[in-house]
């Protein structure tokens, strides 16, 4: 395999420059989309991936994103979505309930806890996506 | 066969199962992802994904005996 070492590219009218440090830093690292199964009740699913080793069914809509190439620490950033299909209530993403940020963000890991409305009643997203950027 | 159609099964701490699914998307082989992504103090069962309930209504409360 062959290796493009460069300082700098830039569009062909010379503008646009990015240096191969901020294209590094800046690039998404890892990604997911996954089908929780919430309306069709099934089992969950990932619909597509990138550098992602594994998903963890943990519990009812939460997961586990296993990285497949690690990050070399946990000051990566996360965006994250969930939504379900039709259905009467709202959806957001958090971290797990009373569970220390060294736990559930590692370098190799995260997981992420999709948060319904009533909490007494969860339920499995139909649609949840991660995606992650760092070093 | 895919990554996909298989599944590792192992306890959590607070008494549930976690259920982990391979990526497809990967040059991990399973057992690597097994490896990596499985605690390695705990007893992992590797299953077919056809093993695991589709009806998700007690989730949190699945177990797993072989």
């Amino acid at each position: 395999m062959s290796t493009l070492k460069v300082n700098t590219i830039q569009n062909t009218s010379g503008g646009a420059s990015s240096t191969a440090d901020q294209l590094s830093s800046g690039r998404i690292r890892a990604w997911v989309n996954l089908d929780g199964g919430g309306s069709s009740n099934h089992a969950p699913q990932i619909n597509a991936s990138f550098n992602v080793s594994s998903i963890a069914d943990v519990s009812q809509s939460t997961y586990n994103i296993y990285w497949d190439t690690d990050f070399s620490n946990t000051n990566y950033a996360i965006a994250s979505f969930a939504g379900f299909d039709n259905y009467d209530q709202q959806n957001w993403v958090s971290s797990p309930t009373s569970t220390a940020l060294s736990t559930w963000k590692q370098t190799s890991m995260v997981q992420l806890h999709a948060v319904y409305a009533n909490e007494l009643h969860n339920r499995d997203p139909d649609d949840f996506s991660v995606i992650a950027i760092g070093t | 066969m895919a990554n996909s159609d298989t599944r590792f099964i192992y306890a959590n701490d607070d008494g549930g199962i976690c259920i982990v699914i391979p990526a497809d998307n990967t040059d991990l082989t399973l057992d690597q992802i097994k490896a990596k992504d499985c605690p390695s103090g705990k007893t992992v069962y590797t299953v077919n994904k056809s093993e695991i309930p589709t009806d998700r209504s007690f989730r949190n409360a699945w177990t797993y005996t072989e």
